[in-house]
C-alpha cells in the first residue's frame, strides 16, 4: 500500500514539475509538443511500445494478485472461520470403538477458550467414513472415501465466528453436504447416504447442499449431535472435537495470537487422562505454510519481478532508441542556441505524454489481459479436473488491487521518465558537432587532475565494495554480539529464527558484494587501462567479470548460509537477484563478443555468394549498438529463463515422485486401506473378495504389529517427540520399554521395491543383498528412516546397523533377537499413504511364523496391495471399488492416482506459472517487434542506400530476418542456459539430501517452446521486415527527417 | 564514327511530388533526354529546378509520374523490382548529394558492397576495394567509421564506392561539391580517366563551371525543364 502510494506521490510531483516548467518554457514545449505530431507514426510506436512494458509490469502484478486472491478464496470456501481444531483420540489399543470427551471436560476446554482473541467454539463429534449413496432398493450405488461426519451442536456453529456460515435447521437423520460431495456421489436433496462406521451403518437423508462456505465443504457432512450420537449408541452431547475461531474474521493474516497458542498448550497440558489425549491441528497455518501454499505466492511474486522487469527493460530501450534518433536534431538545435536544459526539456515534454497515455492505458491493458488469462486458465483447470475426475480444490479467482494499478502505472510513468531524462541529458552533454555527427563518445584519456580525480571515486567505490562483501566474514560474530545484549531485537529470537536470519545477511552480503566488486573493478580497469595503455581492453574484461560471475554464482551454493538461505521464503528475493545476475552476466559476454559470435555463426551462410552482404548487415547493426543488443537480449532471455526454469522443475518433481511411488507401491498397481475398524477376519474377506476378481493377479498385505523394545526405555530418549497418526501412539509412562512396530511386508514387494537404503551392515555391497538376507532369514532386519531421524516426525531410539536388537511381543514377551542389516534412506516428503511409513522391516511369512496362528488379531493396522493382470487402467481400478463398495473401506489408490495427486497441486501452480510465462512471452515478443520495427524506421535511408547499391527486396528481407533470427537464438540461448543454471540450483538446494536425483531436463517441451518463442517472434519481426523491403531506394536522396 | 549506341533514353518525362495535394509540386515538366554510352555529361541548374529528381528518374530508383525512360534498350517502367535491382547492381554506380555511406559499415567495407551484392569472393572484393581506396587517397583510412571522415573524405569513398565495380554508368549528385577545387579536380580527373579507359558513362550534377567544362555535355535544367 504504501508503495503504491509513495510511487504514485512522486507520480504526481513530477508531473506537476513538468507541467510547470512547460508553462514557462514556451520554447522547449513547442518544440517537443511538435514532435509528436511530426512523427506520428513513430510517435504511435513509442506509445505502444512503453504501452506494451506498462501491460507487463500491471499484468505480472495482476497476476499476483490473483495467485493471492486464489488462496484466500480457497481458506474461504475450505476453512472459513476455523483456525484450530482440538480434536480427542483414544491412546492406543483401548477397547472403546470412539473415545468421546465427558461433558465436564468439554465444558472445561470451553471455559478455557474464552479468552479475547477466541470468537466461537464449536463442538462436534467427528467420525471418518466412506459414505455410500444408496438407490430406493436399499443398495448403494456410489461410495467416495474419507469424509468427515460431525454431529454438531447446532446452537455453538450459529454462532461461530465474525460472520457465521448460515444454515437450516436441521433434525433427526438430516444432513447438509456441499456441492462438490454431491456431485462425487450423485446426490440431491433427499436422497440418502449411507455411512458405515465400524459394524454399524448409519443412514442420512440430504437436505440442503451448499457451496463450499469455509464450512461445509467436500469432505464434511454436518448432522446434529443428537442424532449421530443416538445411532453410535452413546450419551448425547458428547463430542470429540472442539473447533475453534480466532479473532480477525477468515483473512488469513489474522489467523493467531500469541495468547491463542499459549491457551492451545494449556488445553492439551491440563488434560489428563490414561486412555485418550488432545491434539491441536491448527487448520489455517497448516492450510497456508504447511501446504506450501505461501512458499508458493511468495515464488510467483518474485517470478513476476522478471515480468516487471522485462517491461521496464522495454521501455529503457524504446526512449534510449528515441533520444539516439534525435541526436543529430538536437545538435542542431543546441547548434542554433538551444540551451541544454532546454534541449532536456523538449525531449522530457515530448516523452511525458507519451507515457502518460501509454502507462495509463497499458497499466488497464495488463489487468484486462490477466482477467482474461486468469480466466481461461481457470476453466483449462475446471476441464482438466473433469477429465481426471480428480476434486476442483483448484479453483482461480482474478484479483486486483488498485495498489497494483497504481504501482504499474507510477512504475511505468516514472521509468519512462526517467530514461528520458536521462538520455537526454546525455546527448545534451555532447559536444554539438559529436551529435550531429553521431560519433561515438570516448572517455576522457587525458590524464590530469579531472581524470585522477574521477578514477579516484571509482577506486573509492570499489574498495567499499571491497571491504562490504568480506564483512560476510564479520557478520555473524558482530550478530552475536548484538544478541547477547538485552533488549536487542535479536536476543528474542529463537535459535533457528536467529541463524536463518544470520544466514539471510551474510548471503546477501556476500553475494550483492560480489556483484558491485565485479562491476566496479571492471569498470576500474578499464578506465586505467584506457588511460595508461591507451587500450581499449573492455571486451576482456567484461568476458572475464561476466564468465567467473557465472561461475561464481553457481558455486555459491557450496555455502552453507547460501543453501540455508535459499530455503527461507525470504530467500527468495535472492533467487530474482542471482537469476538476474546470471542472465545479465551472460548476456553482457555475448554481447561484448558479439563480432566473434556472429563470424562463427555467419560462417556457413558467407558461404553462398548473394548472402555474404546481406549477413554483413544483418550481423553488423546489434553489433555496433551493443547497449540496445545488451537490454534487448536481456529483456528477452528473462522470460526464456523462466521457461527453461519452470519447464526444469516441473518435469523434476514429476519423474521424482512418480520415481518415489513406484517405489512404495514395488509392482502393484493399487493400494487397498480398510476402515480403521476393519477386523482381520474382514480385511481376510476382502483379499478373498479381490483374488476372486479376473483383472486382479494378486493381492498381499502389508502390516503394522505392535512390538516391544526393551532394551529401549522412554526416559532414556531425549525429548523425544511423537508425531503421526496418534491412534498409533502406544501409551507409555517414562519407565516403559519403547514400542515400535513391525512392518511387515510382502516379499515380491521387498523384492520389486528396492527400497535405497542409507547404510548397510558389514560384508553386505548392495542393497538387493540385504534384501535378499531379509526374505531369507527372519533374524535380519531392515530398520524404517524413522531411526534415522535425529528430531521431528516419529523419532525412535538412536539404533545402528549391526547392533542386536531385542524384539519382543506385546502380549506374550517372547523375546526374540534380531540383527540390523541396514537402515532405510529417507524419503524427502515422506511417503504418500500413511499406511507405509516403515519401522522393522520383516517379511509377513516371518511374521505369521513368528505369532503363530495367533498372528491375526496382532496386526493394528495394514494395508493391502494388488496387482493387475495387465495394464493398470482406471476401468479396473473402478471395478475394484465397486466390488468393495460394501466394505468400510478408507482409501483405495491406483499408483497413476497417487502420482496424479501428488503431483496436481505442483502441476496445476505450473500450469498456472505457464500461463503467466506465455502472458510475458505475448508480451516480449511484441516489444521485440516493435522494437525491430523501430529499427526499420531509424534505418529507412540505410535501406534505401542499400537498394540503390544492388540488394533485392528479398535480401533485405533476410538480413532482418537473420538480424532477429540472430538476436532471438541468442535470447533464447541465454536465457535457456541461465535458466538451466538456476534450476540446478534450486534442485541442488531443495533436493540436498537426496543425492541420487536427477535433474530432468526436457529436451521436447522446451525445444517445443523455443520453437514456438522464436515462430512468434518472427511472426512479429515479419511484418516490420517487408516494410523495409518494400522502401524504394529513392529513401537514400531524402533529407533525414 | 558509327552512330552512338543510346544508354539512356527518356522522353517527355514528367514528375509530380505530393500529386493532388495542396503541396503539390512539379518537379519535372515533360523532359527528353539521351545519354550515350560512354558519354560524360553535366546537368547544372539552379537550386530546386529539379536535377536531382531527374537523376533519381532516370537512373529508375524513383518512378515517373509519366513518359518513357529506355536504359539500355529496355523500358525502365516495366522492369519489375528485381530485374531492375540486379540491373543497378552490375551496372550503376550512385553518388548521392546528401547521405551515402551506411555508418555502421567502415569505408572499405563500404566501398566493397557493390562488389559483395554481385557476388564476388570476399578476398578479391576486398583487395579491389582497398586498390580503390588507395586510388581516392584514403587508404589509410580504411577502417574508419563514416562518421570519423571528413565531408570530403566521405565523398571521396563514396566515389571509390561507385566506381568499384566497374558500372556501366555512374549517377553522380553533386560528387565534388564538398572538395576543395584542388581535390575536386584531381577525383574528377581520375572519374574521367575511368571513364576513358573501361567506356563508362557519367552524368554529373554539379554547380562548378570548371568541372562541368570537363565534359563532353553540358544539359541545362530550370523549373523542370531544359534550357
Ligand atoms: N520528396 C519530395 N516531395 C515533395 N517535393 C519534393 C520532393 N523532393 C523534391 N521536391 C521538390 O521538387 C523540386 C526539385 O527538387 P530537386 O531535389 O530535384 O532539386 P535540385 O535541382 O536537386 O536542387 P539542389 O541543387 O538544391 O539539390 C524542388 O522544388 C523540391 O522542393
Ligand atoms: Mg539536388
Amino acid at each position: 500500500m504504501t508503495l503504491a502510494l509513495i510511487s504514485f506521490a512522486i507520480f504526481f510531483i513530477i508531473s506537476a514539475i513538468i507541467l510547470v516548467t512547460a508553462y514557462f518554457s514556451p520554447i522547449p514545449r513547442k518544440i517537443g509538443f511538435r514532435n509528436i505530431r511530426r512523427r506520428f507514426g513513430n510517435t504511435v510506436l513509442v506509445v505502444i511500445g512503453s504501452l506494451v512494458g506498462a501491460a507487463l509490469i500491471s499484468g505480472s502484478l495482476v497476476l499476483s494478485d490473483s495467485l493471492d486472491k486464489t488462496f484466500v478464496d480457497i481458506v474461504h470456501r475450505m476453512i472459513g472461520e476455523q483456525d484450530a481444531e482440538i480434536t480427542l483420540s483414544e491412546k492406543a489399543y483401548s477397547n472403546k470403538p470412539l473415545p468421546y470427551l465427558a461433558e465436564e471436560e468439554t465444558e472445561e476446554i470451553k471455559d478455557m477458550l474464552d479468552i479475547d482473541e477466541v470468537d466461537g467454539v464449536f463442538t462436534s463429534l467427528a467420525i471418518r467414513t466412506s459414505p455410500q449413496k444408496i438407490n430406493d432398493e436399499g443398495e448403494p450405488v456410489i461410495n467416495t472415501y474419507q469424509i468427515r461426519i460431525d454431529g454438531v451442536d447446532m446452537e455453538s456453529l450459529k454462532k461461530f465466528g465474525e460472520s457465521p456460515v448460515e444454515l437450516v435447521d436441521i433434525k433427526d437423520n438430516e444432513v447438509l453436504i456441499s456441492k462438490p460431495l454431491a456431485k462425487k456421489l450423485e446426490l440431491s436433496v433427499g436422497d440418502t447416504i449411507r455411512a458405515p462406521y465400524g459394524p454399524l451403518s448409519i443412514d442420512f437423508k440430504v437436505k440442503k447442499i451448499y457451496e463450499e462456505n469455509g464450512l461445509i465443504d467436500g469432505w464434511r457432512i454436518i448432522t446434529t449431535n443428537k442424532y449421530l450420537t443416538s445411532q453410535l449408541g452413546i450419551p448425547k452431547d458428547s463430542y470429540n472435537t472442539i473447533v475453534i475461531s480466532a479473532k480477525g474474521g477468515i483473512e488469513p493474516e489474522n489467523y493467531d495470537g500469541p495468547e491463542f497458542e499459549k491457551t492451545l498448550e494449556k488445553a492439551l497440558e491440563d488434560f489428563d487422562s490414561d486412555t485418550y489425549e488432545l491434539s491441536v491441528m491448527e487448520w489455517k497455518k497448516e492450510a497456508l505454510e504447511g501446504y506450501g501454499m505461501k512458499t508458493f505466492v511468495i515464488m510467483f511474486i518474485v517470478l513476476s519481478f522478471f515480468g516487471v522487469f522485462s517491461g521496464i527493460l522495454l521501455i529503457v530501450n524504446l526512449y534510449s532508441m528515441l533520444a539516439e534518433e534525435r541526436k543529430r536534431e538536437m545538435g542542431i538545435l543546441r547548434a542554433i542556441a538551444l540551451t541544454r536544459l532546454q534541449l532536456t526539456k523538449t525531449f522530457i515534454y515530448e516523452g511525458f505524454l507519451y507515457t502518460l497515455i501509454s502507462s495509463a492505458i497499458g497499466s488497464i491493458l495488463g489487468v484486462g489481459i490477466g482477467y482474461i488469462l486468469v480466466h481461461s486458465l481457470d476453466q483449462m483447470f475446471a476441464k482438466m479436473m473433469s477429465l481426471t475426475g480428480g476434486e476442483d480444490l483448484f479453483k482461480l479467482s482474478f484479483g486486483f488491487k488498485w495498489q497494483s494499478l497504481l504501482i504499474a502505472f507510477s512504475a511505468g510513468f516514472l521509468f519512462t521518465i526517467v530514461t528520458a531524462i536521462l538520455s537526454s541529458y546525455k546527448i545534451s552533454k555532447l559536444s554539438i558537432v559529436t551529435a550531429i555527427k553521431d560519433i561515438k563518445e570516448k572517455a576522457d584519456l587525458q590524464i590530469g587532475c579531472k581524470w585522477i580525480a574521477k578514477t579516484f571515486v571509482y577506486g573509492l567505490g570499489l574498495f567499499s565494495s571491497l571491504l562490504f562483501t568480506l564483512s560476510f566474514f564479520v557478520i555473524r560474530t558482530f550478530m552475536d554480539e548484538g544478541r547477547n545484549q538485552d533488549g536487542n531485537p535479536l536476543a528474542e529470537m529463537t535459535t533457528s529464527n536467529y541463524n536463518d536470519t544470520v544466514d539471510l545477511i551474510q548471503a546477501h552480503v556476500l553475494y550483492i558484494g560480489i556483484q558491485l566488486t565485479l562491476a566496479l573493478g571492471v569498470m576500474f580497469i578499464n578506465r586505467i587501462a584506457k588511460a595508461l595503455l591507451k587500450k581499449d581492453i573492455d571486451r576482456v574484461t567484461v568476458t572475464i567479470a561476466s564468465l567467473s560471475n557465472i561461475a561464481i554464482t553457481a558455486s555459491m551454493i557450496t555455502l552453507d548460509s547460501f543453501r540455508s538461505a535459499f530455503m527461507q521464503d525470504a530467500g527468495t528475493a535472492l533467487f530474482f537477484i542471482l537469476s538476474v545476475s546470471l542472465v545479465i552476466s551472460l548476456a553482457l559476454a555475448v554481447t561484448y563478443n558479439l563480432n566473434i559470435i556472429s563470424t562463427i555463426l555467419g560462417y556457413p551462410l558467407r558461404r553462398i555468394g548473394s548472402l555474404r552482404s546481406v549477413v554483413r548487415m544483418a550481423f553488423r547493426y546489434p553489433a555496433e549498438n551493443i547497449k540496445r543488443t545488451g537490454i534487448t537480449l536481456v529483456m528477452f532471455a528473462l522470460i526464456i529463463f523462466l521457461i527453461a526454469y519452470v519447464s526444469m522443475v516441473k518435469a523434476t518433481v514429476d519423474q521424482e515422485t512418480r520415481k518415489m511411488l513406484l517405489n512404495t507401491l514395488g509392482g502393484y498397481d493399487l493400494i487397498i486401506i480398510p476402515g480403521p475398524d476393519t477386523t482381520m477376519q474382514q480385511t481376510d474377506q476382502i483379499i478373498e473378495d479381490l483374488e476372486d476378481l479376473k483383472d486382479v493377479d494378486r493381492v498381499s498385505k502389508m502390516g503394522q504389529t505392535v512390538v516391544v523394545l526393551p532394551q529401549y526405555k522412554y526416559k532414556d530418549l531425549e525429548e523425544a517427540q511423537y508425531w503421526g497418526d496418534p491412534s498409533q501412539t502406544p501409551s507409555h509412562s517414562e519407565e516403559d520399554s519403547f514400542r515400535s512396530y513391525y512392518s511387515s511386508l510382502p516379499e515380491d514387494f521387498i523384492k520389486k521395491a528396492r527400497i535405497s537404503l542409507s547404510e548397510r551392515a558389514k560384508g553386505y555391497e548392495t542393497d538387493e543383498e540385504v534384501w535378499d538376507k531379509v526374505i531369507e532369514d527372519s533374524s535380519k532386519i531392515v530398520l524404517g528412516d524413522a531411526f534415522a531421524a535425529t528430531q521431528g516426525f516419529g523419532q525412535q531410539p538412536k539404533i545402528s546397523v549391526g547392533d542386536k536388537v531385542i524384539v519382543s511381543d506385546l502380549f506374550e514377551q517372547k523375546d526374540i533377537e534380531k540383527e540390523v542389516i541396514g537402515i532405510v534412506k529417507a524419503q524427502e516428503g515422506g511417503s504418500p499413504s500413511a499406511s507405509f511409513s516403515p519401522y522393522i522391516i520383516t517379511t509377513n511369512k516371518h511374521v505369521e511364523e513368528e505369532f503363530d496362528e495367533n498372528y491375526l488379531n496382532r496386526y493394528s493396522a495394514k494395508s493391502l496391495l494388488a496387482a493387475f493382470n495387465g495394464d493398470n487402467t482406471i476401468e479396473k481400478t473402478n471395478s475394484i471399488k465397486k466390488e468393495l463398495i460394501s466394505y468400510n473401506i478408507s482409501m483405495i489408490m491406483n499408483i497413476d492416482d497417487m502420482t496424479e495427486t501428488a503431483i496436481s497441486f505442483i502441476n496445476s501452480m505450473m500450469i498456472l506459472l505457464q500461463g503467466f510465462l506465455a502472458f510475458c512471452l505475448i508480451v516480449g515478443t511484441s516489444g521485440l517487434a516493435i522494437i525491430i520495427t523501430r529499427a526499420v524506421h531509424e534505418r529507412r535511408q540505410q535501406i534505401g542506400m542499400m537498394r540503390s547499391l544492388g540488394f533485392q527486396r528479398w535480401m533485405i528481407l533476410a538480413s532482418f530476418f537473420i538480424e532477429s533470427t540472430f538476436i532471438t537464438m541468442l535470447g533464447i540461448v541465454i536465457g535457456l542456459s541461465t535458466g538451466t543454471i538456476g534450476a540446478l540450483i534450486s534442485f541442488e538446494v531443495a533436493y540436498q539430501d537426496q543425492p541420487d536425483v536427477s535433474p530432468v531436463f526436457p529436451i521436447r517441451e522446451i525445444a517445443l517452446i523455443c520453437l514456438f518463442v522464436y515462430i512468434a517472434s518472427m511472426l512479429f519481426a515479419i511484418l516490420p521486415s517487408i516494410k523495409a523491403a518494400r522502401l524504394s531506394p529513392v529513401e537514400a536522396t531524402d533529407y533525414p527527417e | 564514327m558509327s552512330k552512338k549506341e543510346k544508354i539512356v533514353d527518356a522522353k517527355n518525362l514528367k514528375k509530380i511530388y505530393n500529386q493532388g495535394h495542396p503541396n503539390e509540386v512539379q518537379a519535372l515538366k515533360g523532359i527528353d533526354l539521351t545519354v550515350d554510352k560512354g558519354e560524360t555529361m553535366t546537368i547544372m541548374g539552379p537550386s530546386g529546378s529539379g536535377k536531382t529528381t531527374l537523376l533519381n528518374c532516370i537512373s529508375g530508383i524513383d518512378e515517373a509520374t509519366s513518359g518513357e525512360i529506355f536504359v539500355a534498350g529496355k523500358d525502365l517502367q516495366k522492369m519489375k523490382d528485381g530485374e531492375k535491382t540486379r540491373y543497378r547492381a552490375k551496372n550503376m554506380g550512385f553518388i548521392f548529394q546528401t547521405f551515402n555511406l551506411i555508418p555502421v559499415l567502415t569505408a572499405v567495407e563500404n566501398v566493397e558492397m557493390p562488389l559483395l551484392v554481385t557476388g564476388v569472393k570476399a578476398k578479391e572484393a576486398r583487395e579491389r576495394s582497398l586498390e580503390m581506396l588507395k586510388i581516392v587517397g584514403l587508404e589509410d583510412r580504411a577502417e574508419h567509421k563514416p562518421s570519423e571522415l571528413s565531408g570530403g573524405q566521405v565523398q571521396r569513398v563514396t566515389i571509390a564506392r561507385s566506381l568499384v565495380h566497374r558500372p556501366a554508368i555512374v549517377w553522380a549528385d553533386e560528387p565534388t561539391g564538398n572538395l576543395d577545387s584542388k581535390t575536386a579536380h584531381s577525383v574528377f580527373d581520375l572519374m574521367l580517366e575511368l571513364n576513358d579507359k573501361y567506356n563508362e558513362t557519367f552524368v554529373v550534377v554539379t554547380h562548378d563551371e570548371e568541372i562541368a567544362k570537363k565534359t563532353q555535355r553540358i544539359v541545362n535544367i530550370d523549373s523542370g525543364k531544359l534550357v
